[in-house]
């Protein structure tokens, strides 16, 4: 037995383009050690972040984290379009074919796993406790370790890149081509094991998330007077609680079948691969309404506040959400209508998935009569929101097409769907994401993003996205199978392709623009700082802290009446500060989450290579790290009400 | 956490039950097990039948151990225990009568094995 | 501020953190259901393809589970009786029923440890056949839970043991007690589901 399990010299990269791409990753990563001892700044990046509990600043880290695995995501793009609109003919392209399937087997993965999620559970961590009213979440030591688990899972996805390969199976990985038979090397374990953990974290911040909502609203908060993004996670979270442990389940089976000899998903041995297409799906669908109903609680909280105008519908938007979560979980099969179910199995669930565009729908229209008659600012968020509205109403009319079994057995894998899904989750979720970004970023930071090159960037997605993927709908209509990496030049569609490509160059100018809206709002940031804390003249309880909020959030708890509760006092002209400073514990920080990330880590790697006496090491570091925690008493400090006091006047305030 | 007002709740002992409590449900457990392995091994009924009985003794025995270990419902737990309990027990039947339906029926469409299409040819006549 | 961790002499209070933390942790045991529902769930799917090999009335001993299943239900009764003398801060009480428990669980872990045994001496292990591997998943990450909760019962009673009943060690009595309850529910399916349905 190898101590080094399956691990050799071979591991590393063969080919010209995965060398390139590893190697700009470890360039970045020794720039950015660099740069953090240049400035010093190791001990300030250990005290302020690393070993930090505090929502608002795990938040800054998730979305940090998505930030560069989008730059590797968006990567990723760049080398499919650019094969697929080369590779025709005689032609065959940049990368080979299976490297062609491990990127957009990367792609998928990482857009979805560490790029949505982490803009998801960044944002909520943002902006959750302090829109209820609370001081953290409900357990903000699992939070840390939620962001350390994701981060682990990011590590293990980046490594497959440098020391090894990643699966080609697609980023589900389907067996029997996921199976060890077929996918002999380490790229599916290296997909399980990320997908395993990070989902891990998931989990916890499914459960922490929960609680915090149920649990810690301020004094006042009834539920049917929460804000709607609130009232978003808590849907949001009630499927994540309950869709992530099929997809634990669905990996750890795979992960025995190809590790110790399992038939659950083998071609013999009795096993059956359309369980797993089955079991996959119904964590899978729930999981894309886990990223897009937090972007519709943002939709809600932005379009209400730069329509200056109060959310029309509350009720029916809350009730929405639900039938959103409930329905959710019956329409799965719609994934693989094709798989050879009967017309019964199919009508159902085709059915089922015709009524959930419905609250989606309802939803839709209450933002348009939010915006009717209001006094509307088309700033960068703005025009983001009604990108979505219109790409969204296209992207969403595609998918109800395809619930109609008969004309999914047409389009199904086809371009059509991965334009329709593309159109949904990117008008959906990212731009969603993107104005949360937007409209939180002055209360965490403490000063506005400048918005014009925000409006360049949002007109620029637009097109971009329409140049990108208009062509991929008429693709998938004249037959064009998804994941191809050569197609024969008579099929007529290179050019199609080439527009598309123009599409993403088009995306690329966007998100150029994108960063130069943060580098130099930073830059110029002494000219836009948010004095006041409520730069938008916003409805909700976050608006009434300063920007940055101190650590505590609330040096008083606030006491809400209604809904909208931090807007009503302001036309009211009343100040709530009259109350008594008291004494607040703090939970301390501590580096025991980032212990159990790395532990998890290397769980994960040697589970990959088979390397067991580190596995059984690294597991048994977890569980003295949870030990170690768990027995120490002192988890926490007093801030004692006048030092509460002390931070809570220097800060500026104006209402 | 504000600590001046220590937002004490209850007494913990608000929330255990009593001895008896305990007693009368583990009793109806093992009466509900030991119903359900005699008529099992007495092998009496067969098919849907015992498959029913047996479904239908397990969910009496999940009710009493909710109630009389969990105190299920009880005044002592918030509603939200059971609110959540209740929308997992409906994902969890969706899950899984959703996927045996399923899955027989795709199961039921899958190509005959050698022995099936033998079975079956004989039955039509040939003698192979 | 209350020291969490003093012997505390008096009927201990509930406040809002323990109540957070076990809300927390029952949410966390919903999640295992679904966990278990979906290894059910394949089960119920795969339990027919034996591939030739032995199915569940061929391998199944039904005295024997028998005995494993009073063995779990009386550690769960057991495990109730201990977490009311925790209320009432009778501490010497509470070791003596957990020590009980605990010896019941290990009891079901080794009858499990030593069928699984068995059946792989004898070839019928989790490569054997779909039906074989799903058996062997399902009862064994429910052994695999019980194995867990034994280990963590026994560090919270050697705690109980030097430091006394304080408030975190009854909140985490709570804690477990709802996870080993929770076990024995799960068990209730599996001796019905696999057990009982396989043999009959």
């Amino acid at each position: 037995m190898n101590i080094l399990g399956k691990l050799s010299i071979n591991a590393l990269p063969h080919d010209m383009v995965t060398l390139g791409g590893a190697m700009m990753m470890i360039v970045a990563i020794i720039f950015g050690i660099f740069y953090v001892t240049y400035t010093k700044r190791w001990s300030w990046l250990w005290k302020e972040w690393i070993t930090t509990t505090d929502h608002k600043k795990i938040g800054v880290m998730y979305i940090f984290v998505s930030i560069i695995m989008g730059i590797r995501g968006f990567a990723d793009v760049v080398l499919l379009r650019t094969q697929q609109a080369t590779s025709v003919g005689a032609s065959h392209g940049i990368v080979s074919a299976n490297h062609f399937q491990q990127i957009f087997s990367a792609h998928g993965v990482i857009m979805i796993f560490f790029v949505a999620m982490g803009f998801l559970f960044g944002i909520v961590n943002l902006v959750l406790p302090l829109q209820i009213g609370s001081r953290d979440v409900a357990f903000p030591f699992l939070n840390a370790t939620s962001f350390w688990l994701f981060a682990a899972g990011m590590v293990l996805m980046n490594a497959s890149l440098i020391i090894g390969n990643f699966t080609y199976a697609g980023w589900l990985s389907y067996p029997p081509l996921s199976e060890l038979k077929y996918s002999p090397g380490v790229g599916v374990d290296y997909w399980i094991w990320s997908l395993q953990i990070a989902g891990l974290g998931s989990l916890f911040s499914g459960i922490n998330f929960l609680v915090t909502i149920i649990k810690l609203r301020c004094k006042g908060m009834a539920l049917m007077k929460m804000p709607l993004f609130t009232w978003s996670v808590f849907g949001t979270m009630s499927l994540v609680i309950l869709a992530f442990p099929i997809l634990t389940v669905t990996l750890a089976l795979l992960y025995l079948d190809r590790t110790i000899g399992t038939h659950f998903f083998t071609a013999s041995g009795g096993g059956n691969m359309m369980m797993y297409v089955n079991l996959i799906w119904s964590w899978g669908h729930p999981e894309v309404y886990i990223l897009v109903l937090p972007a519709f609680g943002i939709f809600s909280e932005v379009v209400s506040v730069f329509s200056r105008k109060r959310l029309f519908g509350y009720r029916s938007m809350v009730l929405a959400i639900w039938a959103i979560v409930f329905l959710s979980f019956i329409v799965w099969l719609h994934h693989f209508f094709t798989m050879g179910a009967g017309v019964d199995v199919n009508a159902f669930f085709g059915m089922m998935t015709m009524i959930i565009a419905v609250p989606t729908g309802v939803k839709i229209f209450n933002w348009l009569f939010t915006m009717f008659r209001g006094r509307i600012k088309f700033n960068a968020s703005m025009i983001f929101f009604l990108g979505f509205i219109f790409l969204f109403t296209l992207g969403g009319v595609a998918g109800v097409m395809m619930a109609v079994p008969a004309i999914d057995y047409q389009l199904h894998n086809s371009l059509f769907l991965v334009a329709h899904f593309h159109t949904m989750i990117v008008s959906g979720v990212l731009f969603g994401d993107f104005i949360g970004v937007m409209y939180w970023f002055p209360k965490i930071f403490g000063f506005k993003l400048i918005d014009v090159y925000g409006r360049v960037a949002a007109y620029l997605w637009i097109i971009g996205f329409v140049v990108a993927f208009g062509p991929l709908y008429i693709l998938g209509l004249m037959g064009a199978t998804r994941r191809l990496d050569h197609y024969p030049a008579y099929t007529g569609w290179q050019p199609l392709f080439i527009v598309a490509g123009v599409g993403v160059f088009i995306i690329a100018l966007a998100v150029l623009f994108q960063f130069i809206q943060l580098i130099v709002s930073y830059r110029k940031r002494n000219d836009n700082i948010d004095i006041t804390g409520d730069p938008w003249d916003g409805r909700t309880l976050e608006w009434s802290t300063s920007s940055p909020p101190p650590f505590f959030n609330f040096a008083i708890l606030p006491e809400v009446s209604n809904r909208d509760d931090f807007w009503e006092k302001k036309q009211r002209g009343l100040n709530s500060n009259n109350k008594e400073y008291t004494d607040i514990e703090i939970v301390k920080n501590t580096p025991i989450a980032m212990y159990i990330g790395s532990a998890a880590c290397l769980f994960g790697f040697s589970a990959v290579w088979h390397i067991w006496w580190l596995l059984i090491l690294s597991l048994i570091a977890v569980i003295v790290f949870i030990m170690i925690r768990t027995t120490d008493e002192e988890t926490e400090y007093i801030l004692t009400a006048s030092k509460v006091a002390e931070i809570d006047k220097k800060v500026q305030w104006k209402i | 956490m504000d600590i001046e007002t220590p937002q004490i709740i209850s007494d913990w002992r608000e929330h255990a039950a009593e001895v008896k409590v305990y007693i009368v449900g583990f009793a109806l457990s093992i009466l509900l097990t030991l119903t359900a392995f005699v008529i099992t091994i007495a092998h009496i009924l067969s098919g849907w039948e015992i498959v029913a009985v047996l479904i239908f003794l397990a969910l009496i025995q999940l009710f009493v151990q909710l109630i009389f270990f969990f105190h299920i419902g009880s005044k002592a737990q918030s509603k939200w225990n059971l609110y959540i309990f209740l929308f997992m027990i409906m994902i969890v039947s969706i899950l899984v009568i959703g996927s045996l339906w399923i899955m027989t029926n795709l199961n039921s469409k899958m190509m005959p094995t050698t022995k099936q299409m033998i079975q079956y040819m004989n039955s039509q006549g040939a003698a192979l | 501020m209350e020291d969490i961790d003093t012997q505390i002499q008096e009927a201990p209070k509930y406040d809002k953190t323990d109540d957070t933390i076990v809300f927390g942790f029952w949410i966390y045991l919903m999640t295992d259901c679904v966990l278990f529902a979906a290894l059910f769930a394949v089960y119920a799917v795969l339990h027919n393809n034996t591939f030739g090999g032995p199915s569940g009335s061929q391998i199944f001993s039904p005295h024997y589970v028998l005995i494993e299943t009073l063995a779990l239900l009386s550690s769960s009764f057991t495990c109730g009786i201990g977490l009311i003398s925790a209320y009432n801060m009778q501490k010497n009480r509470v070791i003596g029923w957990f020590s009980v428990t605990f010896l019941l669980g290990v009891s079901f872990v080794i009858m499990e440890i030593v069928e699984f045994a068995h059946l792989i001496n004898v070839g019928n292990s989790f490569k054997r056949s779909a039906f074989l591997s799903s058996y062997f998943t399902l009862v064994g990450t429910h052994g695999l839970h019980v194995t867990v909760g034994l280990i963590g019962m026994l560090i919270l009673m050697i705690r109980i043991y030097t430091k006394g009943l304080t408030k975190s060690s009854v909140r985490r009595l709570t804690l477990l007690s709802l996870f080993w309850h929770f076990l024995d529910i799960i068990w209730i399916f599996i001796f019905t589901i696999v057990y009982m349905m396989g043999i009959a």
